[in-house]
């Protein structure tokens, strides 16, 4: 079900009403329910796969607690992982092993079997890399001894399956989500008006701002050949603006409804335009993914204890994990490593450059540079790797045209096209694109409109800031807001771009 | 809870008074629709000059030729001057409204109004949540579609389907869901655009009269139409390979009618009563309203003619009977498998004046 839709403006009320409404003792239960409805509104076969992952995660944690051994606990954390990872490995990454291995194949010049037919049948599930990384991470905090295993199925198969956060996130931690879920929670007038206006929040970051930059973006990548200069960058800054106002929007509303039910969810996002630098942006960004890749990947790699190429290598693997969590394509991988890459370098030059001038006037002054600057480079850089983020899409787009092209193509002439920086080929194209100018201009506004309030609040919740305000403005701020949503939203029905993943 | 509630419901009161209010100020009925927005705009600017028009969808817009009709007419002894306010795709409700908008006018000119007989209000899937089929609906009109929709032939679940079509579409129209940049640019630009000669030349044809048959010429570049004309070009094409396929379509009308003298059919009454108000409400303005059953129609027979039926005489004219009209269904005069070519439009529309006269007299 997408928050999006009709559906779910039916689906939420109902469930609130009724979740407030029956016995304590039977909420777990009508939540899961719920949660199980949600997810099988998309297709119902697919919820066979979470009950295994349920499942097997709840008994591996239950008889890991009955080992008194590390060993003899390790033997459940890899059933555990061996089947969430071949689950996600079997329906996310078969095709593209395929394809490699294929290539591979090809390049040193031996026959590779053809794929058996159902390998097109395969239908990536959606939210299966999100409630993959929930799970394992529950399963390793109690290898770790970090988390009591849930005594509880129902609670368990609650925490794996809550449907605000189910098919894109938050990636929630069992010690946070858990208690919460066992817990009672009573109607809170304060807490449901500011649940709702986080809701309306991410609606309109949806609707409004990330499915208009949408269309544009998608004009430039899919004229790709055409566009030169400032109008693949253009093309890449709405991207990347409408990635970002589509999975923060979809965040917002997840974060907003659990709010209501009473259970607190992680911050996904904190205005990460505003990073001054990139492992700043990595702190700012996605946060529930990357502090989970912070926590199980780089820290069990060594983190930064390591020293030198040590860490290099650790930030780029994590990076390029990073990117195929994202997606099983190179491009979307090559995006994230890109980052790693200028990261990697950042440290470098952090431990042996500015370690060495630090008490220097030349490191006062590079102290100097305002931060709106660091602010724009960084934007920059972050627009540069993502330009690659989308790549995938125009190869498909393209196939379903009848056309065949490799994506490294694509990556080269879009790069090679950024580069001509005073070219403004396919730029009054696009202007005039999508209903006109005027829609144009309409979508810059808006990305002005966000990053002016996204200035304002700072690093507060915008709903912390817009409740306090006196009754008329909160009034105001509402109805206008419901008012512009509705007269310049887009009303296709457009999936959350992160449904894929 | 109920304070949450009150706040939702008073928040939603809100926007929707706003919205409505803007609606109302800012833009016309027909604004999501080019075609009834250049007719209108024609026609309030020349209503002096005609006294009988024709209201219904296609089947009028491209089969009846208010230019021949009147000098048919003339040769009759009847006097009329008329104007083809036929709109591609109009259902009965939209008919509806635009009647209902030409009776209210006032002083008036008009004596005679054709309308195409329609049974149920339809909503095709296809047509939700688009400006066409959502701009125009008002409350009325949606009380008229309800009443009808529930006093159709079909299981509760399809009349309550209709009965959703139209309430989220008036609620879209009250509301301007995703029409607000159309809506501004509308405002700003598109306002002037409808009272061009291009416009007119575009949707009001040759006499400027609101007729514009279907026909393309033999050498017509078809890459340089327009998706709407590419859509119609490919529709004659296939019609011209695959005409043995109208020998299906006219089985269709034929087991219709026979269907319709042997068993009868149920009769929508909600749609008669609406009906019968129209046409008491243009008695009364000395106008005579003459509803019309169109060749080719995609509705059945069998469910048009009951309501036909319940119609008084002097308000109603039937070219359906595939039996009685065989020219209208001849490949000759065929353009697609919906639409009759100019051809098959004069002879549609000569008949069309050979009724007229034997109604009158």
């Amino acid at each position: 079900m997408l928050f999006n839709s009709l559906e779910f403006i039916i689906f939420f009320p109902i469930v609130v009403l009724l979740y407030f409404n029956i016995p304590k003792r039977y909420r777990w239960l009508f939540l899961l329910g719920s949660s199980y409805y949600f997810y099988m509104a998309w297709n119902p076969k697919y919820i066979l796969l979470i009950l295994l992952s349920t499942f097997v995660d709840y008994f591996a944690s239950q008889w890991m607690s009955k080992e008194t051994t590390k060993s003899g606990k390790k033997k459940f954390l890899y059933f555990s992982l061996v089947i969430n990872l071949g689950l996600l490995i079997g329906f996310k990454y078969i095709p593209f092993i395929d394809e490699n291995f294929r290539a591979l194949f090809e390049l040193i010049g031996l026959n590779y079997p053809n794929a058996p037919a159902w390998f097109d049948r395969i239908v990536l599930p959606v939210g299966i890399s999100f409630y993959t990384f929930q799970t394992l991470s529950y399963t390793i905090d109690v290898y770790k001894g970090v988390t009591k295993p849930e005594k509880h199925f129902g609670i368990f198969a609650l925490y794996v399956a809550f449907w605000p956060q189910l098919v894109a996130g938050p990636i929630e931690r069992s010690n946070q989500l858990l208690p919460q879920l066992r817990a009672y929670h009573s109607f809170d007038f304060e807490r449901v008006r500011s649940g709702l206006f986080r809701v309306l929040v991410g609606l309109f970051k949806k609707v409004v701002i990330a499915d208009r930059l949408a269309l544009y973006a998608n004009e430039v990548y899919n004229n790709y050949p055409d566009a030169e200069g400032i109008t693949v960058l253009l093309g890449a800054y709405f991207f990347v603006i409408q990635v970002y106002c589509d999975f923060s929007g979809y965040s917002d509303i997840a974060i907003g409804s659990a709010r209501i039910l009473g259970i607190n969810l992680m911050e996904n996002f904190r205005r990460p335009f505003f990073a001054k630098n990139l492992p700043d942006f990595w702190t700012r960004w996605h946060i529930s993914l990357s502090t989970w890749l912070t926590d199980y990947v780089f820290f069990y790699l060594g983190a930064y204890k390591a020293s030198g190429l040590k860490v290099v290598f650790n930030v780029l693997l994590v990076l390029s994990v990073c990117g195929l969590w994202h997606g099983a394509n190179w491009p979307m991988v090559l995006s994230f490593t890109i980052i790693g890459v200028m990261m990697a370098i950042r440290y470098l030059w952090q431990t042996n450059v500015v370690r060495n001038i630090r008490p220097s006037n030349t490191y006062k002054l590079f102290n100097k540079i305002p931060d709106v600057v660091h602010i724009f480079i960084t934007f920059n850089m972050i627009v540069i790797g993502f330009l690659l983020f989308r790549v995938d899409g125009v190869v498909r787009f393209y196939e379903a045209a009848g056309q065949d092209v490799h994506w490294f193509d694509i990556a080269k002439t879009m790069y090679g096209n950024l580069l001509k920086v005073t070219e403004t080929g396919y730029l009054i194209p696009l202007m005039k694109s999508n209903g006109g100018i005027i829609n144009f201009a309409l979508s810059i506004a808006l990305i002005i409109f966000l990053f002016v309030v996204e200035a304002i609040v700072k690093d507060r919740l915008i709903e912390d800031v817009v409740l306090k305000k006196r009754q008329y403005v909160r009034w105001f701020i509402y109805t206008a807001m419901i008012t512009f949503m509705l007269w310049f939203g887009v009303f296709t029905n457009t999936e959350f771009f992160y449904f894929q993943f | 809870m109920k304070k949450v509630a009150l706040k939702i419901l008073l928040l939603f009161a809100l926007v929707f008074a706003i919205n409505s209010v803007v609606h109302k100020l800012l833009v016309p009925y027909d604004w999501g629709d080019d075609v009834l927005r250049v007719k209108n705009e024609y026609y309030n600017s020349h209503q002096n000059q005609y006294n009988t028009v024709f209201v219904g969808g296609s089947l009028f817009y491209r089969h009846l030729d208010p230019h021949q009709f009147d000098s048919l007419n003339a040769l009759n002894g009847i006097e009329t001057s008329s104007f083809n306010y036929g709109v591609d795709g109009n259902n009965h409700i939209k008919q509806m409204i635009l009647m209902d908008k030409l009776l209210d006018q006032e002083p008036t000119q008009l004596k005679y109004i054709f309308f195409a007989l329609s049974s149920n209000s339809y909503f095709e899937d296809r047509n939700m949540h688009t400006q066409k089929f959502v701009t125009w609906i008002n409350f009325k009109s949606l009380r008229y579609a309800i009443k009808v929709a529930m006093d159709e032939d079909a299981t509760l679940k399809q009349r309550l389907k209709i009965a959703y079509q139209y309430t989220l579409s008036w609620l879209e129209n009250r509301l301007n869901a995703g029409t607000g940049m159309n809506l501004v640019k509308f405002k700003l630009a598109d306002e002037k655009k409808y009272k061009s000669e291009k416009m007119r030349q575009l949707h009001l044809g040759v006499h400027q009269d609101g007729f514009r048959p279907y026909q393309f010429p033999e050498d017509v570049d078809s890459a340089q139409l327009s998706y709407a004309d590419q859509l119609l070009y490919w529709s004659n094409n296939y019609f011209k390979k695959n005409h043995d396929d109208m020998d299906t379509i006219m089985d269709m009308y034929y087991r219709d009618y026979e269907a319709y003298e042997k068993n009868g059919a149920h009769l929508n009454q909600a749609m008669v009563d609406c009906y019968m108000d129209l046409i008491e409400k243009s008695d009364k303005k000395g106008i005579q309203l003459i509803a019309l059953i169109p060749p080719r129609s995609r509705l059945p027979y069998s469910v048009l003619l009951p309501v036909y039926e319940a119609l008084p005489e002097k308000n109603r004219m039937n070219f359906g009977n595939p039996n009685e009209f065989p020219a209208f269904y001849d490949y000759d005069n065929t353009f697609n498998f919906y639409h009759m070519n100019p051809k098959g439009a004069a002879i549609y529309t000569e008949e069309v004046a050979k009724e007229f006269k034997q109604l009158l007299h």
